[in-house]
């Protein structure tokens, strides 16, 4: 009886060690499984963070354009007096001033969005813009 | 005899109790629906005429605005008044790409294919 119990007591050991054997062996598997995962999250995320420092950059570089735009036009302003022209030629004052006015609106399209032609090439009130924006209309070419 | 036999009986129950429990992990990654909104129109641009005056030439151009059928009256601005409506455009422009740019990033940053 007693050798029965005890060989009956055994077997129900070695059957639950072998269930508890599958189940570790299945969390073996979700661990493994969940440390893939939290793998391919960190190069997620990595790849995001070098993205945001790209995006960062670029747009450092962007405004850092129109900045110096701006800087030439305040030189400009600086270096001549208009009034003075306007004084001595008004006619080619007003032709000079309008050409510059056009040149401006355009600019003010290309920043909006517009897309850079040729002839923005020649326009001298935002000579960065144009720089900028035309590098990504550029096609590479093989 | 008897209390050796319990305590392997319970033994043996008792180890079922110290059981190894399965992890069960739950997963919830529900992305947002991406806005995608049209970017708007580039500006386009009224033509706009300046037109110069001194002390000598204002009869002048007002006879020929007269003359062009246009009232003879004008909207003026010193050159100090040009230079700062100049530079308040400039600022307007370079204010213009600072948010054009923001938004295509961000687009770009949640809304890309890529992702």
């Amino acid at each position: 009886m007693l050798v029965a119990l005890g060989a009956a007591g055994g077997f129900a050991y070695v059957y639950k060690l072998k269930a508890d054997n599958a189940i570790l062996k299945a969390n073996q598997v979700q661990l493994e499984t969940a440390i893939t995962e939290q793998q391919e999250v960190l190069e997620t995320k990595e790849l995001e963070f070098q993205f945001i420092i790209e995006a960062n950059k670029d747009l450092t570089d962007k405004l850092n354009a129109a900045r110096k735009d701006n800087e030439e036009l305040t030189k400009k302003f600086a270096q001549y007096d208009i009034a003075e022209w306007g004084m001595q030629n008004p006619e080619r004052t007003a032709e000079t001033i309008n050409n510059a006015v056009a040149d401006v609106n355009r600019c003010m399209e290309i920043a909006s969005g517009s897309p850079v032609v040729e002839a923005d090439k020649e326009n001298k009130q935002c000579r960065e813009l144009v720089k900028q924006k035309g590098k990504k209309n550029e096609t590479p070419t093989d | 005899m008897k209390p050796l036999l319990i305590s392997i009986l319970l033994a043996i129950f008792l180890t079922g109790c110290a059981g190894v429990k399965k992890i069960e992990t739950v997963k919830v990654a529900v992305a947002k629906t991406p806005l995608n909104l049209e970017m708007p129109e580039p500006l386009e641009s009224n033509e706009v005429i300046w037109i110069v005056i001194n002390k000598d030439n204002y009869k002048e151009v007002f006879d020929e605005l007269t003359a062009n059928g246009k009232k003879p009256v004008l909207f003026a601005l010193t050159d100090e008044g040009y230079k700062a409506l100049g530079m308040n455009y400039a600022d307007l422009r370079e204010h213009i790409i600072a948010q054009h740019e923001i938004i295509i990033t961000y687009k770009d940053y949640y809304e890309s294919e890529k992702e």
